[in-house]
This record gives C-alpha cells, sequence and structure tokens, in this order.
C-alpha cells in the first residue's frame, strides 16, 4: 500500500508578550485580590482565636493564578488540547512561636498533613474572595491547633537532639512584578503540531509525542509581617519525544527540551525542527549500534551531559530540607536514611579545588539568552539572591528556605513552593583545558588502565523528558544509581574513532565522586533541565546549569540489566509501500 | 516484557453518584474533520494486523479498536463568582485482542492464588483527533503490544485451567455476535462559554447571603463523546452523543459537626433541555432553604420501620440492590455472590412490578436520560431489556460474556475509557400495574406504624448516592445516602431530620416492597464499577417499604468557624486596613 506523506509548512508562531520590565506603582494598591487578602489577614491576625488556645503568630496567604493552553500532538496530528484558568490560595498559618511552632511536625495520621489549599474566584470580586479566605483560614487555624498539640503531646516523651527554632525571623520585603503582560496561550497548539510533523514519515519510531506547556502564573502574597509581592512568571515548555526498538529489541528514546518565557525566545520553527530531526536520525543510528556489557574505567562528560549529570545527582545535594519530627519515633530512624549527607560536609572538600558552584537568581541571561532559575523573589517574599555554595571545592552553606536547620540556620531565600530550588547553577572552573587537551588526558587516564578506548558521553535522560511515565525511565530499566540513562555515549579510541552505544546505566555514582573529578574544560556550556530538589526524582523545575565538561577517573558504565521486549509482529505502517 | 496487570481492588464499590469528569472545547474544538475516514483508517489497520497475528503460533482470533473522542467545555462558580473553566478534547483508544478461542481466551478470570488478574484493558493510548499518520501508528504500536500481553495472560489462564477444580459451567469467555455497520454524523458541542459563566454567577449567588454555607459550587457543563468502533467480525460502527448538566452542590455544618450536603442535577442530551434559569433559581433557593432547616434538624438514631421512598431514592435503590446483581458476568464469577443466578423464574417482587434495561429511550416525561446509546462498547446493538416481568425475574444484562442459560449479548458490554467492558446497567425503568396517591402510600405508611407500634416512619425524599458489594466474601450490603429525610409522625405531621443512612441486604430488601406511588421520577448519574464510571439513569415511582433499616450518617467534630463571615465584618476590616494598623 503506499501512503502518501504530506508536509505541512511550517507555520510561524506568534509573538503574543508585553514587555516584562516592572512597573513602578503602589504595591497592588489597586487590586481587589490584594485588598481582600490584607483584610483578611488583619482580621485573622486580630480576632482569630479559639478560647484557651494561642492565636496566629505568623500568617500568609499565596494566591496562585495561572492561565494556561496546553497541547500534544504527535506526527502533525493534535492528541489532546486544554485551556483554562485558575486560581488557588495557600494558606500558611502559624501557631506558638518562632521557636517552637505547629510546623516541621508529621502526624501519625494523615488528616493533618493535608496542605491547606482552596480554590479562589478568578472574578475579582471582594466579597466572594474575603468569604472563602476565612473559610480557607478558619480550616488552617484548626488544624494548626491540632498539629501544635499534637507535637507537643509526642514531644513529652522524646528530647529533641538539636533545638532549631522552627522557622527564623526576617525582615519584611515588598516587590511588585506586575507588567499586566499576557501570554496568548494559542500558539501552543500550532507548535506541537507543527513540530511533530517532523517526525513523519519515520518508520523507525514506534512512538512519539509533542508536548507543549503555556502558561502565565501569577503569584500574589502577602504576610503578617508586612512582606507582599506580586508576580508574573510566563512559562512555555516544549518536549518533543519519541521512542525506538533496537534490531535486537531494546527500548530507545530521545528527547528535546526546551523552556522559554517568551514564544519569541524559542528558536525559529525551522531550527526547531531540525533539532527533532536531528534527533530522529540519532535514536535512528542508536538502533544500529552495538552494546558494551560493561566498562569500569575514565569517562568525559560534556556539554547536556555534564548539565544533567550536575542536576540529577550534585544538585539536589545542594538542597537543605529539615526533617519533621515524627509521632512515631520508627519513622524518625527511617528518616534518618534519607538524610542529605552535604549537611554534614559543610566546610569540608565535596568538589576538586579548580570548581566554584553558586546559585544565582539574579541573572537575567547567559549569552543573551535568559536563564531559568531567575527570580525576583522566593515564595516566602524574601528577595532573590546569589548564593555561593561551593568555594574552591569547599562546601560553603545549602540552598535554604525559612525552615531553619541547624547546619544552615538562615534563609538563602530559595523557596520554590515547599521546598528549596536554585535558581540558575553555575559551575565555575578555577582552571580547565582545551577540549583537546582534556581528551589527551582522558585517553592517558584509560592507557594507564590497561585500556584500548575511553568513554565519552554527550546526552543523558532527563527527569521531565520521559515519553511513558509508567515505565520508570528510558528503556525500561536502563536506570542505575540516581542518574537516568546515558542515551548519547561513545566509545572513542585515541585516532579519533568513536562508536555510538545505544544506551546503557552508570552504576553507583554519587555525589562523593564528584570530589575526586579529575580535570574539567576551560569552557562552559549552558543546559536547561528538568530540575528536582529530590534526589529519588519527583516534580521538576527548569533550572539552567552552566557547567564545563567533566573527566571522572574511575566510572562503571554498563548494558542495562532488562529484559529486552521482542520487535513488533507486524510491520510499522510506514514500512510498507 | 510486560507484566500482569495489578487486580481491581477487592471491594467492588458501584456509586451511582453524579462526579465531575476528571477529563476532557467550543473555541478549541477541531471538530472531526477527516471523521469520514477514521472507521476506514481502523479497519485497514485492523485488518493489516490481524493478517499477521492471526498466522502467528498462538494466533489472535478476535480484534477490536474503539476510539473515544471526548470534547469538553467546564465552567465553574462559586459564592457569586467564577471559579473555574476549562475546555478540552482528546481522543483515546481501546484495544480488545484476543488469543485462544472464544470457549477459552486470554480474558478468563484467574484464580485467586495466580493473582486475580483483571479484564482491564491497560490505560487507554492518548490517539490523534486528528492525522491519518499519527492514527496508523498508535494503532499499530498498541495493537502489537496488546497481542503480547495476551499471549502472556493466555499462557497463565491455560494453566490456571489446569491447576483448578472445575467452577465455572461451560459457557465459554466470549459471544459471537452479527457484523453491525452504523454511521452518525458528528454531534456538534455548543457551549455558550460567557453565558455558563454568567450562569454559574447567578446560581451560586444566593448562597453568600447565608453565613452557615461552607461550600456551594455550581457546575456547567457540556461534553460530546463521539466513538469509533471496528472489529474483526465486520462491525464498523460510528456514535456521537452530547451530554449537558447543571450540577449545583452546597454544604453546611449543624453545630454538632455534621456536614450536611445539598445537591441538585440537571441533565440533557441538548443545551435547550436545560431547565431556564426561574427553575434553576428555585431550585437554589430551596437549597438554600434546606440547608438552614437541615442545621436545626432534629438528630434521628438507628431505625429499623416502615418507610416510604421519592422516585428518585427508589431508582438508587433499585439500581444497588437489584441492577447490579442482575449484570451476567457476576453469575460466573467464582468470587461473586451470584444472589439471582438461580432465581430465573421465581418471582423477586411484588407481582405488580416490572423492570426494564432500555438504552434506547433518550427521553422520560420533559427529562432526557443520560444512560441512552446505540451501540453498547462492544459493537452489539442497544435493546430493552425486560429484566423482571409480572414481578418474575427473566432475564440478566448481557455483555459478551456468556452464562449458563445466555449465551449472547443483549447490547448492555460497557465501559469507560482504558476499561474492558462488563455488563452494567443503562437506563433502569421501573414500572408498576398498580399504583397509589402519595396520600394513599402515606396512609398506609401510617397504618404500618400505628400496627407495629412505632411512633414515626421515614420519608426519603433527595438523595447523593449509594454503593453496594456483590462479592461473597463480603457481606452483600446496600447503602443509599439520602440528603433529605422527613420524619412522618403518627398524626400525619412530617419533620425535617438528619443523620441516617439507608442500609440493608438484598432479598431481605426485596421481600419489604409493598407499594407503588403514581409519581415517577427520573434519577440521571453516574455509575462506577469495574469498567470504569458509565452514565446510567432510573425512571421509578416512589415506593412504600413496610421495613427499612437506618443507621447514623458520618459526622466530623470539626467546629463552626470561630469569625462571622466577613460581611459581617468587612467594614471594620476596611476601616483598620486604611488606618495601617494591618502592617
Amino acid at each position: 500500500m503506499n501512503l502518501a506523506i504530506v508536509t505541512r509548512p511550517m507555520l510561524a508562531v506568534v509573538v503574543l508578550v508585553a514587555g516584562v520590565a516592572p512597573v513602578a506603582a503602589p504595591l497592588a494598591e489597586d487590586s481587589v485580590l490584594m485588598r481582600a487578602m490584607r483584610d483578611e489577614l488583619a482580621r485573622s491576625m486580630a480576632e482569630l482565636q479559639l478560647e484557651d488556645a494561642e492565636k496566629p503568630y505568623f500568617l500568609a496567604y499565596r494566591v496562585q493564578e495561572r492561565t494556561y493552553g496546553n497541547a500534544t500532538a504527535s506526527l502533525g496530528g493534535l492528541l489532546s488540547v486544554s485551556e483554562g484558568v485558575n486560581r488557588q490560595l495557600l494558606v500558611e498559618l502559624r501557631v506558638g512561636d518562632h521557636s517552637f511552632d505547629n510546623t516541621n511536625f508529621m502526624a501519625a495520621g494523615s488528616a493533618a498533613r493535608r496542605p491547606n489549599v482552596a480554590t479562589l474566584s478568578v472574578d475579582d470580586d471582594y466579597d466572594t474572595l474575603r468569604r472563602q479566605i476565612w473559610l480557607a483560614t478558619d480550616i488552617a487555624y484548626k488544624r494548626a491547633l491540632d498539629q501544635l498539640a499534637g507535637k507537643r503531646a509526642a514531644l513529652q516523651n522524646q528530647t529533641q537532639v538539636k533545638d532549631v527554632p522552627d522557622f527564623s525571623e526576617m525582615p519584611p520585603h515588598q516587590y511588585d512584578g506586575r507588567t499586566d503582560g499576557q501570554l496568548d496561550t494559542a500558539p501552543a497548539r500550532t507548535l506541537a503540531r507543527d513540530i511533530s510533523t517532523a517526525m513523519r514519515g519515520r518508520a523507525h519510531l514506534s512512538r512519539s509525542e509533542v508536548r507543549v506547556t503555556a502558561y502565565l502564573e501569577r503569584t500574589w502574597f502577602v504576610n503578617s509581617e508586612g512582606s507582599e509581592f506580586v508576580r508574573e512568571t510566563p512559562y512555555i515548555e516544549l518536549h518533543a519525544l519519541a521512542a525506538a526498538q533496537a534490531v535486537d529489541g531494546t527500548e530507545l528514546e530521545d528527547f528535546v527540551a526546551l523552556w522559554a518565557k517568551r514564544w519569541e525566545d524559542l528558536p525559529a520553527p525551522t531550527v526547531l525542527a531540525d533539532r527533532v530531526r536531528a534527533m530522529t536520525k540519532r535514536l535512528e543510528q542508536r538502533r544500529e549500534a552495538a552494546h558494551i556489557e560493561r566498562y569500569a574505567g575514565p569517562v568525559l562528560f560534556e556539554g547536556q551531559a555534564a548539565a544533567e549529570l550536575v542536576s540529577q545527582v550534585f544538585g539536589p545535594r545542594l538542597v537543605a530540607s529539615r526533617m519533621p519530627t515524627f509521632e512515631n519515633p520508627a519513622m524518625q530512624r527511617v528518616s534518618a536514611r534519607y538524610r542529605n549527607p552535604f549537611l554534614d560536609k559543610i566546610g569540608s572538600r565535596v568538589l576538586p579545588r579548580f570548581l566554584s558552584v553558586v546559585s544565582d537568581p539574579t541573572i537575567e541571561a547567559h549569552d543573551g539568552v535568559t536563564l531559568w532559575g531567575r527570580q525576583s523573589v522566593d515564595d516566602d517574599g524574601l528577595p532573590a539572591q546569589r548564593t555561593l555554595l561551593v568555594e574552591r571545592g569547599i562546601l560553603k552553606t545549602l540552598l535554604s528556605t525559612r525552615v531553619p536547620l541547624a547546619e544552615v540556620p538562615v534563609s538563602t531565600a530559595s523557596r520554590w513552593r515547599d521546598a528549596p530550588l536554585p535558581g540558575s547553577l553555575f559551575v565555575t572552573p578555577g582552571r580547565g583545558l582545551a577540549d583537546e587537551e582534556l581528551r589527551e588526558e582522558l585517553f592517558a587516564l584509560a592507557s594507564e588502565r590497561g585500556l584500548d578506548h575511553a568513554i565519552i558521553v554527550r546526552r543523558i535522560g532527563s527527569r521531565s523528558a520521559r515519553l511513558d511515565w509508567r515505565s520508570g525511565g528510558f528503556g525500561g530499566d536502563g536506570r542505575s544509581s540516581s542518574v537516568e540513562p546515558l542515551i548519547g555515549a561513545y566509545k572513542a579510541f585515541p585516532d579519533g574513532r568513536e562508536e555510538l552505544i545505544p544506551i546503557a546505566g552508570l552504576s553507583n555514582l554519587s555525589e562523593s565522586d564528584f570530589r575526586d573529578i579529575v580535570n574539567v574544560s576551560e569552557a562552559t556550556s549552558r543546559h536547561d533541565t528538568g530540575f528536582s530538589p529530590s534526589i529519588d526524582g519527583g516534580a521538576t523545575w527548569p533550572v539552567s546549569v552552566i557547567a564545563p565538561a567533566l573527566l571522572f577517573e574511575d566510572v562503571s558504565v554498563r548494558r542495562p540489566m532488562a529484559n529486552i521486549p521482542t520487535p513488533p509482529l507486524t510491520p510499522h505502517p510506514l514500512s510498507e509501500g | 516484557m510486560s507484566q500482569p496487570r495489578a487486580p481491581q481492588p477487592a471491594l467492588v464499590q458501584r456509586r451511582p453518584q453524579v462526579r465531575l469528569a476528571s477529563c476532557a472545547v467550543a473555541t478549541l474544538l477541531l471538530a472531526g474533520q477527516a471523521a469520514a475516514g477514521v472507521l476506514e483508517v481502523m479497519r485497514e489497520e485492523l485488518e493489516r494486523s490481524r493478517e499477521v497475528l492471526s498466522e502467528q503460533p498462538t494466533p489472535a482470533y478476535y480484534l477490536s479498536y474503539e476510539i473515544t473522542e471526548d470534547k469538553t467545555v467546564s465552567v465553574g462558580g462559586a459564592f457569586g463568582s467564577l471559579t473555574q473553566g476549562w475546555e478540552s478534547v482528546r481522543r483515546s483508544l481501546d484495544v480488545d485482542l484476543r488469543v485462544g478461542s472464544p470457549a477459552l481466551d486470554n480474558t478468563r478470570e484467574l484464580s485467586q492464588r495466580v493473582g486475580r488478574g483483571s479484564r482491564r484493558f491497560g490505560r487507554a493510548a492518548p490517539i490523534p483527533i486528528e492525522d491519518e499518520e499519527g492514527l496508523r501508528s498508535v494503532l499499530w504500536y498498541r495493537t502489537d503490544a496488546r497481542y503480547k500481553e495476551a499471549i502472556e495472560r493466555f499462557t497463565k489462564v491455560q494453566a490456571d485451567v489446569q491447576v483448578n477444580v472445575e467452577t465455572a459451567e461451560e459457557t465459554g469467555d466470549f459471544s459471537l455476535e452479527k457484523a453491525e455497520v452504523a454511521s452518525e454524523d458528528t454531534v456538534a458541542l455548543r457551549a455558550d462559554r460567557a453565558g455558563w459563566e454568567d450562569k454559574v454567577r447567578q446560581y451560586t449567588a444566593p448562597f453568600a447571603d447565608s453565613g452557615h454555607i461552607f461550600s456551594a459550587n455550581a457546575t456547567i457543563w457540556g461534553n460530546v463523546e463521539t466513538r469509533w468502533y471496528v472489529n474483526s467480525e465486520g462491525s464498523a460502527i460510528k456514535t456521537s452523543t452530547a451530554y449537558y448538566r447543571v450540577s449545583i452542590q452546597a454544604v453546611t455544618r449543624a453545630e454538632d459537626g455534621m456536614v450536611l450536603p445539598r445537591s441538585e442535577q440537571f441533565f440533557s442530551l441538548t443545551p435547550e433541555g436545560l431547565p431556564d434559569d426561574e427553575t434553576v433559581m428555585a431550585a437554589v433557593h430551596k437549597m438554600v432553604g434546606d440547608l438552614e432547616a437541615l442545621r436545626a434538624a432534629p438528630l434521628v438514631e438507628p431505625y429499623a420501620g416502615p418507610a416510604i421512598l421519592s422516585g428518585k431514592a427508589s431508582g438508587v435503590f433499585f439500581h444497588e440492590i437489584l441492577g447490579h446483581r442482575l449484570e451476567g458476568h457476576r453469575q460466573k464469577g467464582a468470587t461473586e455472590g451470584q444472589t439471582f443466578r438461580k432465581m430465573v423464574g421465581e418471582a423477586v417482587l411484588p407481582e405488580t412490578f416490572s423492570v426494564a434495561f432500555d438504552p434506547t429511550i433518550r427521553r422520560f416525561g420533559a427529562t432526557d436520560l443520560v444512560g441512552a446509546y446505540r451501540y453498547d462498547n462492544q459493537g452489539v446493538k442497544a435493546r430493552r431489556v425486560p429484566v423482571i416481568v409480572d414481578g418474575v425475574l427473566k432475564n440478566f444484562l448481557m455483555a459478551r460474556i456468556p452464562i449458563e442459560g445466555f449465551p449472547r449479548s443483549n447490547g448492555h458490554g460497557r465501559k469507560n475509557t482504558g476499561f474492558a467492558p462488563v455488563a452494567r446497567q443503562s437506563n433502569l425503568i421501573v414500572e408498576a400495574s398498580e399504583t397509589m396517591t402519595r396520600e394513599e402510600l402515606k396512609a398506609r405508611l401510617l397504618a404500618m406504624v400505628e400496627r407495629d407500634g412505632k411512633d414515626f416512619g421515614l420519608y426519603l425524599d433527595r438523595i447523593q448516592g449509594g454503593f453496594t458489594i456483590t462479592r461473597r466474601d463480603l457481606p452483600n450490603v446496600f447503602t443509599v445516602t439520602p440528603t433529605l429525610v422527613y420524619r412522618i409522625n403518627l398524626d400525619g405531621s412530617e419533620e425535617l431530620v438528619r443523620g441516617v443512612n439507608l442500609i440493608g441486604t438484598p432479598l431481605t430488601a426485596f421481600s419489604r416492597i409493598e407499594a407503588a406511588g403514581d409519581d415517577f421520577q427520573v434519577f440521571n448519574g453516574t455509575c462506577g464499577a469495574e469498567s470504569g464510571a458509565v452514565p446510567v439513569a432510573t425512571v421509578s415511582p416512589s415506593i412504600l417499604v413496610s421495613q427499612i433499616e437506618v443507621q447514623k450518617g458520618s459526622t466530623t467534630q470539626t467546629r463552626l468557624p470561630i469569625l462571622p463571615p466577613p460581611g459581617d465584618a468587612v467594614s471594620d476590616a476596611r476601616s483598620l486596613a486604611s488606618t495601617g494598623e494591618t502592617r
């Protein structure tokens, strides 16, 4: 059967975002929502009290409004589209005092742990908003009293090893980031359809999908200390994902992932389509490539792979989240296993002396391209700040929020939702080698071990870019340690020859191995990636990582251990005719 | 390699209650362009796969594709303001692929020793709304995956059959049915989003006048479900149905913490069929009054005695205790209670009662019935199935899962996307050859109350929903959750009460049905069971039951809000804010 393959012309994506410079105006003075938030906050702080119980000592409202348009497409046809608007109120209410309050406690039951979230009216109707905020505050207050009583009861029989306050005191801060900018979400559909067209006619692809998420998130914040902010976060995310089965049946995936704040910041559709075609080409090459069984020796991580390695292995250790007190002491012991080992490394060397790491949310762009991680205020309303995390190899501090830890008592203004998140992450070499020199060193190290080749990794799977969420990673079980599979790894020979490896995993590479990085390139490159503050994955948020190529002396690489599915029995519909 | 699917939860609960759809457009609607081509592409791909898969060592003997498109517009409001609005469109694919033979195939239920396994299709695959190449690609990929799962499961089924004692009758796993060919035009979703937004504001505004109503939401929802179905027997069917719903829910709490909900639902198959604003607002004002009255209403202690169930309440009652037990596959599962399996030909209800399931009727009186459809999810034409005639059990609801004495489907193989079809209810129609007026029913109730030495009887008016358990390893109980219950005192006075749920066991409950009223009511809702949520309706008269049992409803110990509603204090807070005292 002959199938006519029609290629659609790429449609230009329309630029529809207003400028993003904040306007000087009294802080949201004219906003009905802000007024309702302030008024109910004032009333609650003054009057909300159950007889014989404590009043709230801290109250914050964070309202997040999202106007969104999402589209998914495959091979030039839309799979789904959705558009809408919603507003959520998050209430943070504390009873007790800064040193000991209702938080940082995990009750045995689940009811007390529910987040204080309510749906708010998207109409700026003062009376309705007040009513909704009133009811949500009432629930939060009662819950806080229950939590405080539960925590006190539990601690009657336990002695806290460290007496760390529950909440740090910070000066109030106001920020008005209103631009009244709009993000037209309609281009999401056009873009998803057009980019997915670039994957048409490829019989080697078993599945493919383009996902475009676009929204404008407005956040209004007010707390009882006098902090207020209004922040606008335009967000465009594009993921082009494809899967193929290798000749032997091994499942392979690859992706193109991009984030932008304005449609015009995305590469031109023709450039995007070229990148997607290059990705499908890579998959085609990997289908035919030969596996390696096992390799132990020097490995050079370049470009995207270096950034992903930093993001997936080293980055989550730069985040300090406090372990709560558990009502159940057995849970306390279990939770101790998940303690971030870097909490005990502050002041110690965690990287070679020629590397430093900085989280910087204050830098707008790198080489003219908008950075992810740029933020004016964090979700506690604190002014975002540059934080030197590792100075010439020595760990100086960790990213934190207003929930203090013994090791990190002061907030680094890094709160995003409920956990700390880096701004743009700069891994800066104090010295480095030119690319050729770095390769020479790689091969010298390989030769020392009697190896005729080394391994260079240029692409690693991303946590935010999985085609099949159920598989938990690329090609079934390509994962090892906490790193996604290597999807662009090469056996490299001293004569310049390179042999592609279809898929491989890293065995047990951990943050402590970064201390022994042998050398890095002098040049850095920037990659955006879906960053998860948890080492075990979870929700991701884009972070720009600027890092050099990283040379490790002793890394174990192996073939994925999962069984290989048989190739399809019926030929691909495009392979006939 | 694929793994067997996780078993279904042990407790099969069915709650015929209205729930907001989690998935699912006017401005976005891409409509079914190339829609005519969808069936053709599906047929070609089916044929291509069938040729290859029927030649394998374990050949596929049956293959069907069903593509379901959901276009949805939803707007929601609370207390007079808009809270949400969204639109979506998506399509998903379900593949039914069978290896073995109709007598024994890969869908056979596995014994608990092996792990029950399920008849679930696996997550429905998203499929392009448009475009042929994407459609072919997904059909191809999913068929291959389904074939591999099927041969793996069939091996387990064969081993299980060898090891186990013969329990099921030899009725086979799948019935052969005649090929059907039909095509409807795609129905347009007619959503006036701006108009709907005004309506949800209007419908929820009166709730803001009460300081005691803690949640009040209205949703207007429009959905068009278009289905394309082909199978290897030659069926090719396209159907398209619109559903429109206005749903209003409000909650108050009594001083003792008991949560008291009230809801109203209006369904229609056309936007014009939804009630006008005057009707809805009358219902809203009644809800506000009911909620205030409920707060002050006395609690009812657990009670066993006579009661009248309104048409809506009795519809849910019949749905739970009768309908689910007449679903064909429940007569053969080794874990099923099989309440009615051996009772065909026996009287199960008073002879004045007859019950039929009829998906072919789309309207009763002025109300559309959401349990209507033309073809079921297995390509079988919908038909009326009289299950109880003059009180005598005659028939079961049948999907293509044969049972002893009932080898063929009667068009009730239903499912939601991602699930394998089993026999499910459609429009449950209760008929009564003798009826009484409300007054006559009440008089008879009071006579029973007096006879039994009770102080009062009950009238169950509005209901929220219910559920039942049909498995044999758990008590075969049912619950119907009313929201408005009245105590009918011996002097004939009626008094609103709160805090009761109707409970019971099926056969006892049937034996207590005494008489039917002449006031037939429609209940439109969604029923959830092992093949997912499906729209169902009941048409039923009010009924008099000589004895029902009620138990205490659930409650919370949460106090009422500490501060008065802001409306009472708005001026105070504003003045505080303006003098800077908030900082």
